[in-house]
């Protein structure tokens, strides 16, 4: 391919620009700013155009050459190839795909189309822009930037070698192959699939445990749930039994109700049967006595007696009256006393009224006792119970804190084992640069020690030849001999002249310088004599075997050197592997850590969860107690008969009131006994008679007279009386005298007091409280005794339970509320924990994520036998690819050294090229390569030169002309020599455009080539 | 006394979420159990254990079941072990359900019957794990009754361990039991025995997966002093079923297709499309690389469901020709040379390794 001529319309600051470059070696001359540069990049967008889109200009080609005056940007280039001439027509938009690019055939004149979205550049130059880039478009730095991704130099190297069609370079599919492994484990973020299958199956194992734990939970809460049942029958049959007893204790209280009830009955019973039989005997002939009878009776009698004792008394009196007898008189009873005594009975009366009202204020007392115990025992529950609630929040404050101290250092050692993961990364990252470069250095080693046992054979080779005899012409010289005769005449004659010099005359030291002339005569000259003989140049034999020593030490030397790189290289290497392994195990044992404490918080969690169900049930429990002490004070409240004295002081005012009482019994007895009475009635009878008496006295006077006659009155009102009684008497039995009627009055007396007796009794009999049996017969009660009597034997298991007090009863009531208390907790912590178990065993099961887990176990081992099997292509596809870089890399090599050794005039004739086309060179007669980071620019412009000249070389089929950008701005002038007679040379096989600012290489291109075409950028001419 | 005729099932794990309405299935299998019982006038329903896939299932499941089994006549007996999936806890419907007098909930007690001479043995799991024998001193002695037990567990060697209910052949020796229906492999075994006592597991009625391949149902066996005999009853609606189909000579995939279907029917039958299958390629294709895709859509047309897996080899011969020199064909050759000099798993991982890195060539790799 040959460029013909080059039209700039509008490029950057150039316009209406025309080149016409000839064949062989053109030179574009252009002083700085004057737009070399920007003819190459006009030339590369010709073919190419731009595909960067940034804002930035240094990289945005179209806006960095965007016409300066506003001019569509545009031009045409006219070429050969393969004998046909070409004109391409391109003017530039904002993209390529809005390029308006023309392409005419000089031989037809017909324009032609390129093929699905091809560049021209593809087309004609057969190599993609990145290609073009590295091989025959050089600018003015050194080395080729890497590799590109699709790798099209290497992949067209490997064409070179290879019968096959390689449309695919071995970057290409390694890249798949990673592409297909970076699907399963994503180096970063853990997003491949097999690691989303390795998070699920952790995910799955926690969940495997919580799943055990959650079974273990269920059954610890069953075996409580199972405590809680036993609990709650224990507790419920207490109660019943507790209420069993307490209604055996109910029914016998019935029961002996019931006895006394019947007891009353039939002694009811048996009393009505007196009552009538006095009744009977009360009913006489003409009546039936009755109290008024008998107070009619006793009337009379009262009234017989009183008058007969009037008649005695008037008898007496009249008898009395006649003589006065002054006897002893026991004080007789008066008013006073009658007063005194009836304060006495007053005071006892009241006294116990006052015990009534204290035992009624004890048994309050007794019952305000017991609700108090009942309040204290509660407020102690309570108490106890808010400790326990504060134990159990500050239990969950530790636990709370615990978590969160589980959770900064779950954090902690998440960002510690990111950290490590992170450093391992890097350290695999130079593990490989590591590997990489000790692959190097094994390869230097052995290179070196080939060209050492090169330089060793040859030094060997030089060292033979030089042991050989040659024919040689000896020269040697002949050592100055001495002529004895004319020295010793010398020293006579020195001697004599002394001698005569100091005798005669001073003239004579004139012999002294003939002496010396003789003197001197006397050593003859030295001569050189040749002669012809065979020997071994041993001069020659030193030097070749200076040489070959030299070269032994240079060769220990460089492999000394080589062997040290290498080790340094495997010491790295091995130092990084070991690095590496080091952090492994830190970022394993940072996973284990944080896994260890994920444990440690879930369970934290977990006791923190127990314990806020405890604290709940605390504080419900709390509140129950509160409620029923408020219930207990409420009822305190409500005790009629409060008092604020305790029982003990109540027991001593009881004690002291009855003491009171039996004082005041005392002085009353005291009192009456003075005056000979049993009652106040008595007494108060005794005060009227003594009251009577002194009245009588004063008139007894007066009533003598009055005696006398009253005397007949009253002994015939006793007549009267008597007669009266008689009939009386008469009435129910015929009496012959009054005796007999006393008798039988006393009789029936005694018989109506009898049947008043039994009447009382049966009076309280009937009094007593038997609303219960109220209308029922005796028979009738037995009946229900009888049933009362089974009912206990059904309730209660003794056969003849004894009645118990009312204090154990009431401790078994307590006993029993308290017992169906505690049921009806066991009932809420049942249903509670029954939720709570259901809960539980709705969540997923051990068994069923079991079969999850084999399931993903299955799904994880296929997916990692496709993981080997990637890495093991890939691992196959390197040595391949290794292989066969093997067929085209000494190609390369030794290209690219044949071109570096003409440019260096011999100096640097080998170099190594690595897969990423960086390369190492070796001076000549050096066993060491140096890598080109370690050359001099000068050396690695020159280097490059020769690569990217190779590459083309073994690449280019179209033979594609070399377009260079002032390449030998760095070299010096041997150098610049050298490359302009390479260059002279090199454009007789390649049109060669050479854009430079430098005037002087012009007049040096010309000293070696006659065709070299100068071109000026401002002129468009020659 | 006369012999006793069992239906043995087990394994049904009812409730299980499943794809394609496999969950429905189970149940309509179940109630093919219940109408194979009736048919064949069995004296005895056991289930032994995972009749239920969780252990307090859904209570429509729970209602469901139980008014099934309330139409078997009168005089089946239906005994049911507790599995490690629907073990025995607060809420299982073993406990809180009301199965009536006719079904029998085995706990570890012999159960004796009054309407025939058996006496039935069982244990249920408490929960997902049993690592002790729930069979470990259990000794019926001879009364001249039968003595059949239920159990959910794990064969194993003699001093064997497992996280199911390890039972081994010496317990089973001295149970006193005629008879031993086994449950928890889904995969029905032969009828053995150890001492008097003949044992074996029926396997699950329903496959759940490509783990219980094949024909699968339930046993009937006829129970006696002098020994038992069985009898397979299949009665899985759908199978599922692994086929290699080699495809060498082959060039296009609508013939491999063919070649499947035609496999298939033959040996299938006329219901061949219900089944579960999963389609291994093997043999030499140099065609399409993405002919188990292309083959799979074409079968998705007439099979319920299908999985096709390409382990086809590309003609190696002809690649290391038409490629020699080429990187292709240094890779192919590289990898043909270890192919040869491994075996077993290795050699497969290696097979794959060449499909996956000639694909890599043709393209992007899809997994």
């Amino acid at each position: 391919m040959r460029f013909q001529k080059i039209c700039i319309d509008h490029f950057g600051k150039l316009s209406g620009v025309t080149l016409e470059p000839e064949g062989g070696l053109n030179l574009i001359f252009g002083g700085n700013e004057e737009g070399k540069t920007t003819l190459m990049a006009f030339l590369k967008m010709m073919f190419y155009g731009d595909k960067s889109r940034g804002s930035d200009v240094s990289k945005n080609m179209r806006r960095r050459y965007q016409p300066w005056d506003g001019s569509p940007m545009g031009g045409a280039v006219e070429f050969e190839q393969g004998g046909i001439h070409y004109r391409l027509e391109r003017q530039f938009g904002k993209s390529n795909s809005t390029d308006r690019i023309l392409l005419y055939r000089g031989d037809t004149g017909e324009s032609e189309t390129l093929s699905g979205g091809e560049t021209p550049g593809a087309r004609f130059f057969g190599m993609s822009s990145e290609t073009f880039d590295r091989t025959v478009f050089i600018g003015q730095t050194g080395a080729i930037p890497g590799v590109d991704d699709q790798d099209e130099i290497t992949a067209k190297l490997t064409n070179l070698v290879s019968a096959g069609d390689e449309t695919v370079s071995a970057k290409q599919v390694d890249t798949r192959l990673a592409a297909a492994i970076e699907q399963l484990v994503a180096k970063r973020k853990k997003s491949g699939l097999l690691d989303q299958l390795y998070e699920t199956r952790q995910e799955l194992f926690e969940q495997h445990r919580q799943a055990l734990e959650r079974e273990r939970q269920l059954q610890l809460h069953q075996q409580e749930l199972q405590q809680q049942r036993n609990a709650y029958r224990q507790c419920t049959q207490e109660k019943q039994d507790l209420e069993n007893q307490l209604t055996v204790q109910q029914k016998l209280t019935q029961l002996s109700r019931l006895h006394l009830a019947i007891e009353r009955q039939e002694a009811l019973d048996k009393l009505n049967d007196q009552l009538r039989s006095c009744q009977k005997q009360l009913t006489g002939d003409r009546i039936t006595v009755d109290e008024d009878y008998l107070e009619e009776y006793r009337r009379l009698k009262q009234q017989l007696a009183t008058e007969e004792t009037l008649v005695k008394q008037r008898q007496k009196d009249l008898d009395a009256l006649a003589p006065e007898q002054t006897s002893f008189q026991p004080r007789q009873a008066t008013r006073q006393d009658l007063e005194r005594l009836t304060g006495l009975l007053d005071q006892r009366t009241q006294a116990s009224s006052r015990l009534d009202q204290l035992e009624l204020e004890q048994k309050a007392a007794q019952e305000q006792q017991r609700m108090q115990n009942e309040i204290q025992r509660v407020v102690a529950q309570h108490a106890e119970t808010l400790k326990q609630q504060q134990q159990q929040s500050q239990d969950c404050t530790k636990l709370r804190q615990a978590i969160t101290r589980n959770q900064q250092a779950l954090e902690e050692m998440n960002g510690k084992r990111e950290a490590a993961q992170k450093e391992l990364d890097e350290k695999q990252e130079n593990l490989k640069l590591a590997h990489s470069d000790y692959q190097v250095a094994l390869h230097n080693t052995a290179s070196i020690a080939k060209l050492s046992e090169q330089k060793l054979l040859s030094a060997q080779q030089n060292l033979n030849l030089a042991s050989e005899e040659k024919k040689v012409k000896q020269e040697f010289r002949v050592r100055r001999r001495l002529n004895k005769a004319m020295f010793i005449s010398a020293l006579v004659v020195a001697a004599v002249s002394i001698l005569l010099g100091l005798l005669v005359t001073p003239y004579v030291y004139f012999g002294l310088a003939v002496s010396v002339l003789l003197l001197v005569l006397s050593f003859e000259r030295e001569q050189v004599r040749s002669t012809a003989t065979t020997m071994v140049d041993q001069q020659q034999m030193d030097q070749a075997y200076h040489q070959y020593d030299d070269v032994l030490s240079e060769i220990r030397v460089d492999q000394e050197i080589a062997r040290q790189q290498q080790a340094k290289a495997k010491t790295v290497y091995e130092t990084l592997q070991a690095g590496v392994q080091e952090l492994q195990g830190s970022v394993e044992h940072w996973q284990k850590e944080t896994e260890s404490l994920q444990q440690q918080g879930d369970s934290l969690h977990d006791q923190l969860h127990t314990q806020e169900l405890e604290l709940d049930f605390l504080q419900r429990r709390l509140a129950d107690l509160e409620q029923r002490r408020q219930q207990y004070t409420a009822l305190l409240e409500q005790l009629p008969n409060r008092t604020e004295a305790t029982l003990p002081q109540l027991e001593r005012r009881r004690q002291e009131l009855e003491q009171e009482m039996q004082r005041l019994q005392r002085q009353a007895d005291w009192t009456l006994s003075r005056f000979g009475c049993s009652s106040l009635d008595e007494l108060q009878a005794a005060v009227i008679q003594a009251e009577a008496n002194r009245a009588a006295q004063s008139t007894r006077e007066e009533t003598y007279e009055a005696l006398v006659s009253g005397m007949e009155e009253a002994q015939e009102k006793v007549h009267e009386l008597q007669q009266r009684i008689l009939w009386l008497a008469g009435q129910f039995q015929p009496v012959t005298d009054l005796e007999q009627a006393d008798q039988q009055m006393d009789h029936l007396e005694s018989i109506l007091e009898a049947a008043g007796q039994i009447q009382t009794k049966m009076q309280s009999l009937q009094g007593l409280d038997q609303s219960d049996y109220a209308g029922m017969t005796v028979a009738g009660m037995v009946e229900q005794e009888a049933q009362l009597t089974q009912q206990i034997r059904r309730l209660s298991s003794d056969q003849t339970p004894e009645t118990l007090g009312e204090a154990e009863l009431e401790r078994m009531r307590r006993r029993a509320q308290q017992a169906g208390e505690e049921a009806q907790q066991c009932r809420e912590s049942m249903a509670l924990l029954q939720q709570e178990c259901v809960r539980l065993s709705q969540m997923e099961t051990p068994a069923q994520l079991d079969n999850r887990l084999s399931q993903l176990q299955t799904e994880i081992r296929e997916m990692e036998n496709r993981l080997g099997s990637l890495e093991l292509a890939r691992s196959v596809l390197s040595q391949a690819e290794g292989e066969m870089r093997q067929s085209f890399g000494p190609l390369l090599n030794q290209k690219t050294g044949d071109l570096l050794k003409r440019l260096t005039g011999g100096k640097y004739d080998r170099v190594l090229i690595n897969k990423n086309l960086e390369l190492s060179v070796q001076e000549n007669q050096s066993v060491m390569s140096r890598p080109w980071q370690s050359l001099s620019s000068g050396t690695v412009d020159q280097s490059y030169l020769a690569l990217r000249l190779a590459i083309s070389e073994l690449l280019d089929e179209k033979n594609l002309p070399v377009l260079l950008d002032d390449v030998l701005i760095q070299y010096d002038d041997r150098r610049t020599q050298l490359a302009v007679e390479f260059l002279a040379d090199y454009s007789h096989q390649r049109q060669v455009l050479f854009f430079t600012c430098h005037g002087q290489l012009i007049k040096q291109f010309r000293q070696h080539s006659r065709r070299v075409k100068v071109s000026t950028i401002a002129k468009a001419d020659h | 006394m006369r012999p006793v005729t069992v239906l043995h099932c087990s394994d049904l794990h009812l409730g299980r979420q499943l794809p394609q309405g496999r969950s429905e299935e189970l149940l309509m299998t179940f109630e093919d159990l219940i109408l194979l019982g009736e048919q064949r006038k069995v004296d005895l329903f056991l289930i032994a254990g995972d009749l239920f896939d969780q252990p307090v299932p859904d209570p429509e499941l729970v209602e469901f079941v139980r008014s099934r089994l309330e139409k078997l006549p009168e005089n089946i007996i239906v005994a049911i072990a507790p599995g490690n999936h629907d073990y025995l806890c607060s809420g299982s419907p073993y406990l809180n359900g009301n199965w009536g007098e006719r079904v029998k909930i085995l706990t570890g007690q012999p159960v004796e019957l009054s309407s025939q001479p058996v006496t039935l043995w069982g244990a249920a799991f408490q929960g997902s794990y049993q690592t002790q024998s729930l069979l470990e001193g259990v000794h019926l002695e001879p009364d001249g009754r039968l003595h059949i037990g239920v159990l959910h567990g794990d064969l194993v060697s003699d001093r064997g361990q497992s996280n199911y209910d390890p039972v081994p052949p010496w317990q089973i020796a001295q149970s006193g039991l005629h008879y031993l229906a086994l449950g928890h492999i889904h995969r029905r075994s032969e009828l053995h025995k150890a001492g008097s006592t003949a044992y074996c597991y029926c396997g699950a009625p329903e496959g759940l997966g490509f783990g219980e391949p094949g024909e699968l149902g339930a046993f009937l066996a006829e129970v006696s002093e002098y020994g038992t005999r069985l009898e397979f009853v299949p009665l899985s609606r759908r199978m599922y079923l692994r086929h290699t189909i080699p495809v060498t000579g082959l060039e296009q995939a609508h013939q491999v297709t063919h070649r499947v279907l035609l496999q298939l029917e033959q040996q299938y039958g006329k219901d061949y499309p219900r089944h579960f299958y999963r389609l291994t390629l093997t043999g030499e294709w140099s065609g399409s690389p993405d002919l188990a895709k292309r083959v799979q859509t074409r079968l998705e047309e007439t099979l319920h469901w299908v999985q096709v897996e390409d382990q086809t080899m590309p003609d190696a011969d002809k690649v290391l020709v038409a490629e020699e020199d080429s990187l292709k064909g240094l890779f192919v050759r590289q990898m043909l040379e270890r192919i040869r000099s491994a075996q077993g798993e290795e050699q497969q991982q290696y097979q794959q390794a060449l499909r996956l890195g000639l694909a890599a060539f043709e393209g992007e790799v899809t997994l």
